[in-house]
């Protein structure tokens, strides 16, 4: 698919419709087959029902089980009708007594028993799980209630608790996996946000390369362009170069706040971006996240501005303090629906006493204060003299946004909650076994037999650290559910239906899905062909006929079919969720590189601005006539924004004044940069302060500084000529080890 | 060794600033040994030209977006020798402009005698080897590890770490002249690299290089 987004596109289809239409589609199977028995059911019934009830409610079930199959088919608003459906069986079930005509015993259970739980399932479609746990409550108690009536069959108490909970207990069930259903809905709706997300962060890579590309345009093309001209032009003014000024200046002040259309920062995110903005400014400065709040999200432009003010306050500490150390702390919290930042520069120089303070730092703090001002922030300054400073910006903003992570597909299959549910079902079962116990021929074999039930549960939940279940303990499940069956079915009374005495079949039906939920899908269908068997053999041989074998297989059956449909397709939509979950955070992992060079440029700018405005100013006015020092100024400001764009690891702001300063007394200072990464910090600290001593302690000659290629035993080299001396080669390795060699 | 007739140079470059610039300070500073014939904003306006001269001096980035390796090689066809003037270009455009076989390096913000300099020895046929094209060389591991000896990177390494030609010698133990063919055998070794090229494309590779766009696969 040349030219369409490689990500989205099909993912989207999967969640939005793709798993809803293999649930409506199960969900219709089970409401055509549940007619089946209903009809094997109803077949005696029908007379005996008032033709109107038996057109309204059961015309509507039947037309609904028709009607579901096209709806699921061509997408439609499948919940609407799946609503219909349990509203009328709800319906049917409360007027059941009114609509059966004659007061004769129902010798039977109501048909409708048969859609009671499938409607309690589509209830939960249409309503979601509350809806679906009540209405599955409150129907199967009006079963049980119209199945003590005589058009119920006159059941006794304990009959008819035994159907309203075998109505209750395993449609709630499904209930509860159909939760989890559209928690992974949820979550995969959540991941195609993300995937998005991923897509408008291409989106934004994509601006930050052209951002990169005008910038270096900016600098290169107009900046350095306009200097060296400046530089060269041997009239005193140049109506051209001027021109060239005018427009460098025009572009340096065009729009300031390009970054605040991108997504907001976290507070580690924005810690890794201050500590690129300190390191360019001051070697010895430290910066630490004392405190993290993983829920703090900063926009980009109050990240830019708070960053611009941390650089102004460190600049200060190293130009003016005289510190041996300067620490920046940056601390995140985002607590009664508020975030908050606060950045703590600390230096222990020497100080200042605020009520006096010098002309030049009055400036400074003015301007901080400013600053932080635009963002609704504060700045606070405590200084004494030799007491070092202390400079405080705090930042207070509106509500986190948070994060719509959600906790991953295993969240949605978490294996506690499901090993918890299957013993539900298995102990609801065996207590519907106790109800029957006088149905059957001898007593204990049953309760070995429960005992069993209890053991195979065991075996099939047992490992659940892992999805799967290995072969020898699955194989093992399947033994002893033939052996509970043959236990049970060697005590039930021969020629008559045994009601629930047939609890089995439920644990055996519970255990198979097991089975298959825990990858063993051959070993599972195995065990409902030998359990068939079974019954079919108990049915033969107790004369019973297809109506019982239908009776107890039935259930067993079809839930085994639905579950291994659904699992099917939660199968496939997990493996697609895995994969696009790994592309999100790569991509995640890029935007948050992208973003802190791109913020990090818009601070590099207003600081190029700044050294640059001044002398362009000049060279931009008609009135102006450059003199021989401003044209070498020229050229010392062009060398500095060539160290800046070419040799970013030799660099600080510390550095680049010193090299400057050092050019302008006639030092020829050259920096390459040939490392393809940025330098290990001690290579760096130690490299930018032997530069630096090198730098200001030289009059003349020559220096080259060379970050070598990766690999190189050296890391740095240092050169300085002296003029009428021999040369020195201070060599810096990989650990900031510090070697010198005079030639 | 004198130059029996002024070496005739011309200027391709996008900035007219920089034209008429370098033009009148030439004119100021050389006592007539270069002079400036002409010059274009691109490389194809100036072979259109028709222009008799012995040397260009070649901006790299210009407004059409050419690759300074496809204008080097044009004008070397066109029996130019190409010096490339530039101010703090790209180091893969250098080593484009390297690659397509310019004979020196020179940077608009250095002294005006120096680029004198350069264009003088440029005319003669020299390779004007000079530390920053052999440290854009260096700077390219790629090349430097599949195409060069032990040796060869040493004289390499020590070269553009700063150290003159006879520093490095008595630092290896080696003679003056060893180094020096040393150093222009690696020069010509890298004529005809094939380093990305530049404009739109090399933007692209460069973003990928330096992390911000993941790679993709092409589409098929």
């Amino acid at each position: 698919m040349p030219g369409e987004s490689p990500v989205a596109r099909p993912l989207r289809g999967v969640t939005t419709s793709g798993l809803s239409v293999w649930m409506n589609r199960a969900i219709t199977a089970t409401c055509m087959a549940s007619l089946i028995p209903a009809l094997f059911m109803g077949a005696n019934q029908f007379d005996h029902l008032h033709p109107l009830w038996l057109a309204v409610i059961g015309g509507s079930i039947i037309a609904l089980s028709l009607l579901m199959p096209v709806y699921a088919w061509l997408e439609g608003p499948f919940h609407i009708l799946a609503g219909l459906y349990a509203g009328i069986v709800l319906i049917g079930v409360v007027t059941w007594p009114w609509g059966w005509q004659q007061g004769l015993v129902n010798p039977g259970s109501p048909w409708i028993w048969m859609c009671v739980g499938v409607a309690a399932f589509c209830s939960a479609v249409a309503g979601g799980l509350r809806v679906g746990l009540i209405f599955a409550m409150v129907a199967s108690l009006a079963f049980g209630g119209i199945r003590m009536t005589p058009s119920g069959g006159s059941a006794s108490l304990i009959h008819a608790a035994q159907d309203s909970l075998t109505l209750l207990v395993l449609p709630s069930a499904l209930i509860v996996v159909l939760h989890y259903r559209s928690a992974l809905v949820q979550e995969l709706d959540a991941s195609v946000a993300a995937s998005h997300r991923a897509e408008v962060d291409a989106a934004l890579e994509q601006a930050l390369t052209e951002e990169r590309t005008r910038l270096d345009g900016i600098i290169h093309d107009q900046v350095m362009t306009t200097l060296v001209a400046a530089a060269q032009s041997s009239s005193a003014h140049d109506p051209h170069v001027a021109g060239l000024a005018a427009r460098a200046l025009a572009t340096l002040s065009g729009p300031e706040r390009a970054a605040d259309a991108g997504p907001p920062v976290t507070a580690a995110q924005f810690t890794r971006l201050i500590k690129d903005i300190v390191e360019s400014v001051c070697a010895i400065a430290r910066v630490r996240l004392t405190r993290n709040d993983p829920a703090l999200r900063i926009s980009q432009l109050v990240a830019s501005t708070l960053g611009q003010a941390v650089r102004e306050a460190t600049l200060n500490a190293e130009r003016h303090a005289d510190a041996t150390a300067v620490e920046v702390d940056v601390a995140a919290t985002a607590e009664g629906g508020t975030s908050g930042l606060t950045i703590e520069i600390a230096d222990d120089g020497r100080g200042f006493d605020p009520g006096r303070v010098p002309e030049a730092r009055l400036g400074i703090r003015v301007s901080l204060i400013q600053r932080m001002e635009t963002i609704g922030g504060r700045a606070d300054v405590v200084s004494a003299p030799g007491k070092g400073s202390r400079v405080t910006l705090s930042w207070r903003g509106p509500d986190a946004v948070e994060d719509q992570d959600s906790a991953g597909l295993m969240s949605a299959v978490q294996p506690t909650l499901f090993g918890y549910l299957v013993w539900g079902l298995v102990a609801a079962q065996i207590f519907i076994g106790w109800t029957a116990l006088s149905e059957v021929t001898s007593i204990w074999p049953v309760l070995i037999a429960q005992l069993v039930a209890i053991a195979a549960a065991g075996l099939a939940l047992s490992g659940t650290d892992r999805a799967g279940l290995s072969l020898p303990a699955a194989l093992g499940v399947l033994g002893l559910l033939a052996t509970m069956t043959a236990l049970v079915h060697s005590v039930l009374p021969p020629g008559v239906w045994p009601g629930y005495a047939t609890w089995h079949s439920s644990v055996v039906m519970v255990l198979l899905i097991t089975l298959l939920v825990r990858q063993q899908r051959w070993v599972a269908w195995s065990g409902a062909l030998i359990f068939t068997g079974q019954v079919v053999v108990w049915a033969l041989q107790g004369g019973l006929g297809a109506t019982e074998i239908v009776r107890v297989l039935f259930g067993t059956l079809l839930w085994l079919g639905l579950a291994s449909l659904i699992l099917r397709g939660l199968r496939s939509v997990g493996d697609q969720l895995a994969a696009l979950k790994q592309a999100t955070q790569e991509s995640t992992k890029h935007l948050a590189a992208s973003f802190s060079a791109l913020v990090l440029r818009e601070v590099w700018l207003t600081d190029i601005r700044e050294q640059v405005a001044p002398m362009l100013s000049k060279v931009a006015d008609p009135a102006h006539e450059l003199t021989d020092d401003e044209r070498r100024q020229c050229r010392v400001l062009e060398g500095r924004l060539r160290d800046g764009l070419r040799a970013g690891n030799l660099i600080s702001r510390g550095v680049s004044d010193a090299i400057g300063a050092a050019r302008s007394r006639g030092v020829d200072v050259t920096l390459v940069d040939n490392r393809g990464s940025r330098l290990p910090e001690p290579v760096r600290h130690a490299t930018l302060r032997q530069l630096e001593e090198l730098v200001n302690s030289t009059d003349g000659g020559r220096i080259v500084a060379r970050a070598a290629p990766e690999g190189y035993p050296e890391a740095v080299t240092i050169l300085s000529v002296a003029v009428g001396r021999g040369s020195r080669l201070t060599m810096i390795d990989e650990a900031g080890a510090i070697s010198v060699r005079e030639t | 060794m004198s130059v029996l007739r002024p070496v005739r140079t011309v200027i391709v470059d996008d900035h007219e600033a920089i034209r008429l610039g370098l033009t009148a300070a030439l004119g100021h500073h050389t006592q007539q040994s270069v002079v400036i014939v002409g010059s274009a904003p691109t490389v194809t306006e100036l072979l259109s030209q028709d222009v008799d001269a012995d040397v260009v001096l070649l901006d790299l980035s210009l407004d059409d977006g050419s690759d300074p390796k496809d204008n080097v090689e044009a004008l070397i066809d066109a029996g130019f020798r190409v010096l490339v003037y530039s101010i703090a270009d790209n180091i893969r455009m250098v080593r484009r402009a390297l690659a397509g076989g310019a004979d020196g390096i020179c940077r608009k913000a250095e002294p005006i005698a120096q680029t004198v300099a350069s264009i003088l020895a440029v005319a003669e046929g020299q390779t004007v080897l000079s530390q920053e094209m052999l440290a854009a060389i260096e700077g390219d591991q790629a090349y430097v590890a599949a195409s060069l000896g032990p040796r060869e990177r040493q004289v390499l390494s020590l070269y553009a770490a700063g150290l003159e030609i006879p520093e490095v010698a008595r630092t290896l133990f080696i003679t003056e002249n060893s180094v020096k063919e040393y150093l222009k055998r690696i020069r010509a070794k890298y004529t005809q690299v094939d380093r990305p090229a530049a404009s739109k494309l090399e933007l692209f590779r460069r973003a990928i290089e330096d992390g911000i766009v993941p790679p993709v696969e092409p589409l098929t």
